[in-house]
C-alpha cells in the first residue's frame, strides 16, 4: 500500500491499513512489554500519530516495515522506561545474560513470528493455534472448528509455508538457534 | 512419495504437529538425510514451529472495537482545532491584536500575557527564544504573534527566519494572509510583506510544507517557493547563489563575487571594491554565521590569494589576480 492517499487525507485508505495491520501489530507489540492492553495502547498511539502527521511524514521503505520498526522502537522505549530487564526462555537468558542485543534479537524474531501468525486468515490462525498452542489432533480440530480433517492438512501446511517465506531472512539464524537449543536440552 | 528436492509442507506440518504416524515420520527423517538441503528446509521448518509455539501469548483484538477508539481520538483531537487549516480571520485576528499595541515604542515591542508572544520589529532585526526553544528573526517591518500551548502557531506579517525545535506531537505552523508553512523542525524564512505581491519560503535546513489557495508544495533544504498574490500561483523556484537568513547568516553557493560584493555591501553597510573584473568572475561556495565583516572578507582573501586592504573604515578593497 502506498502511503500517498493517507498523506493526502484518504480516510478509508487509513481505516484498510489499520485493520490489515492492526492484529499483526498487537501480537508483535505484546511480545516486548507482556501485557496485552499495553500492546494495544501502543499500536493505538502509533496509528493515532501517523494520521496527525501525515502530511510531515515521509515513508521511505513499505509501509509495512514501517509501522514496525516504529511499534518496536515504541516497545524498547516502553520497556526501558519500566526498567523490564526479562526473557523469554531461561534457557536462552543464561547464554546471553552478557549479550544484551542478543536478548533482543531473541524477542524481535518471536515478536515476527507471532506477527506472521496474526497476520494469517482467519481459519488458518485458528488452525494453527489450536495445534501449536493447545496440541490438539487434527481430528479434535476439525471437529472444533466443523470442518474437514483435509481443510485442517492445508490449512497447516499453508500455515507453515506462509510463515517460512515470511521469515525467510531470519532462517539461517533460526536454523543455528534451534541447533544451539536442542544441543543444549 | 515425492522424493525430489522438496517435500510438500502438509506433510511436514504432520511431522512438526505430532499428527504423522511412524510410516510418515521415517520417511521424512529418510528426506532429510538425502542431503544437506533437505535437512535445511527440515530444520527451517522446525525453527518456525518452534518460535510459533514460544513468546508470549497473544490476545485476540476486536478489531471493530480498536478502529472505532482510534477514530473517537482522531475526532476528538480535530475538533479540538488541533488539525487547523488556513483561515485568514485567525491570523488577522491576532494581528489586528498586535496592531493596538502600536505607537508607544520605538524599536522593540512585546506584549507576553501567559499564551501568546507579540512581536514587532521596527528598526532593527530583533531575536528572540519562543516557549518551545525554538528561534526567530524577526525583520525590520514585521509583526509576529505566537501562541505555543497546544501546537505551535506563529502569525506573521512581514519576514523572519525561523530555527524549528523538532517536537513530532506539536507542528510548528506559520500562518501569513495566503500562505501557510507548516513545519517538523527546521530552518526557514517567511517573508509575507503587505506591500509585496509576492510570498516567498526559504529552506535552510529541514523540510516544510507550505500551502496556499489549496495549493501545496514541499520543500527541503535548499528549497525555495514562491506565492504570487495577485496571480494566485505558488510556484518552486531555484535558489539563488547568495542566500541570507535572518540579518547574519549568509550562504554563498557558487555566488559570483561580484553578486557577493554587492551582497556584503548591502548586509553591513559597508563598500566593498573588487580590483579588477577578473576577481569578479571568481565563485564563492561558503557559508558564515554571525561573523563580522572583515572576518568574512579575510577568508574570502585568503581562499583566492587576494590581496584585502582597508582604504577607510568600512571601505574595503580586494585585489589580485582573480582565481
Amino acid at each position: 500500500m502506498e502511503f500517498a492517499p493517507i498523506a493526502s487525507g484518504d480516510r478509508t485508505a487509513f481505516e484498510q491499513l489499520f485493520r490489515t495491520h492492526y492484529g499483526p501489530l498487537c501480537a508483535f507489540a505484546v511480545q516486548y512489554v507482556k501485557d496485552g492492553d499495553q500492546a494495544e495502547d501502543l499500536v493505538q498511539d502509533l496509528f493515532f500519530r501517523l494520521w496527525q502527521d501525515r502530511e510531515r511524514t515521509s515513508v521511505t521503505t513499505s509501509l509495512k516495515a514501517y509501522l514496525f520498526t516504529a511499534v518496536r522502537n515504541r516497545c524498547l522505549n516502553a520497556v526501558k522506561s519500566q526498567g523490564r530487564v526479562r526473557s523469554l526462555n531461561e534457557e536462552v537468558d543464561d547464554r546471553m545474560e552478557d549479550d544484551e542485543r542478543g536478548e533482543d534479537e531473541h524477542t524481535a524474531r518471536i515478536a515476527r513470528v507471532q506477527a506472521a501468525i496474526a497476520a494469517l486468515p482467519a481459519e488458518r490462525r485458528k488452525v494453527f493455534r489450536l495445534s501449536r498452542y493447545e496440541g490438539l489432533k487434527y481430528l479434535e480440530i476439525a471437529e472444533r472448528l466443523g470442518i474437514s480433517v483435509k481443510t485442517v492438512e492445508n490449512q497447516m501446511g499453508k500455515a507453515l509455508k506462509t510463515l517460512r517465506e515470511e521469515l525467510a531472512d531470519l532462517l539461517p539464524v533460526l536454523a543455528w538457534l534451534v541447533w544451539l537449543l536442542d544441543g543444549r536440552g | 512419495m515425492n522424493e525430489g528436492s522438496h517435500i510438500d509442507s502438509d506433510r511436514l506440518a504432520r511431522y512438526l504437529s505430532g499428527e504423522a504416524d511412524a510410516v510418515e515420520r521415517d520417511a521424512v527423517e529418510r528426506w532429510a538425510a538425502q542431503g544437506p538441503e533437505n535437512n535445511q528446509e527440515l530444520e527451517r521448518m522446525r525453527a518456525v514451529w518452534d518460535l510459533g509455539g514460544s513468546g508470549t501469548p497473544v490476545p485476540d483484538v476486536d478489531l471493530d472495537a480498536a478502529w472505532s477508539r482510534l477514530s473517537d481520538r482522531i475526532a476528538q483531537a480535530e475538533g479540538n482545532g488541533r488539525v487547523v487549516p488556513l483561515r485568514r480571520s485567525n491570523a488577522l485576528r491576532w494581528l489586528a491584536a498586535a496592531a493596538v499595541f502600536t505607537g508607544l515604542f520605538f524599536g522593540v515591542r512585546y506584549l507576553f500575557n501567559t499564551e501568546t508572544l507579540e512581536l514587532m520589529a521596527t528598526t532593527e532585526h530583533i531575536r528572540t527564544t519562543l516557549a518551545d526553544s525554538s528561534s526567530v528573526i524577526l525583520s525590520p517591518g514585521s509583526r509576529l504573534s505566537a501562541r505555543m500551548k497546544n501546537d505551535r502557531h506563529i502569525a506573521l506579517s512581514g519576514e523572519a527566519y525561523f530555527e524549528v525545535k523538532r517536537d513530532t506531537a506539536r507542528p510548528f505552523v506559520v500562518e501569513t494572509e495566503d500562505v501557510t508553512v507548516t513545519v517538523l523542525g527546521t530552518g526557514f524564512e517567511v517573508s509575507a510583506y503587505d506591500t509585496s505581491k509576492s510570498v516567498l519560503v526559504r529552506v535552510r535546513h529541514g523540510r516544510v510544507r507550505v500551502v496556499a489557495d489549496g495549493d501545496s508544495v514541499v520543500l527541503v533544504a535548499g528549497g525555495f517557493a514562491r506565492y504570487n498574490r495577485t496571480a494566485h500561483i505558488l510556484e518552486r523556484l531555484a535558489a539563488p547563489p547568495v542566500e541570507v537568513w535572518g540579518d547574519r547568516i549568509i550562504q554563498f553557493e557558487h555566488a559570483p563575487m561580484a553578486e557577493v560584493a554587492e551582497q556584503l555591501q548591502r548586509i553591513f553597510q559597508v563598500r566593498v571594491v573588487l580590483g579588477n573584473t577578473a576577481i569578479a568572475n571568481c565563485q564563492l561556495t561558503a557559508s558564515f554565521e554571525d561573523e563580522p565583516i572583515d572576518y568574512i572578507l579575510r577568508v574570502i582573501a585568503d581562499t583566492y590569494g587576494l590581496r584585502l586592504t582597508e582604504q577607510a573604515p568600512g571601505h574595503y578593497v580586494l585585489d589580485g589576480d582573480g582565481c
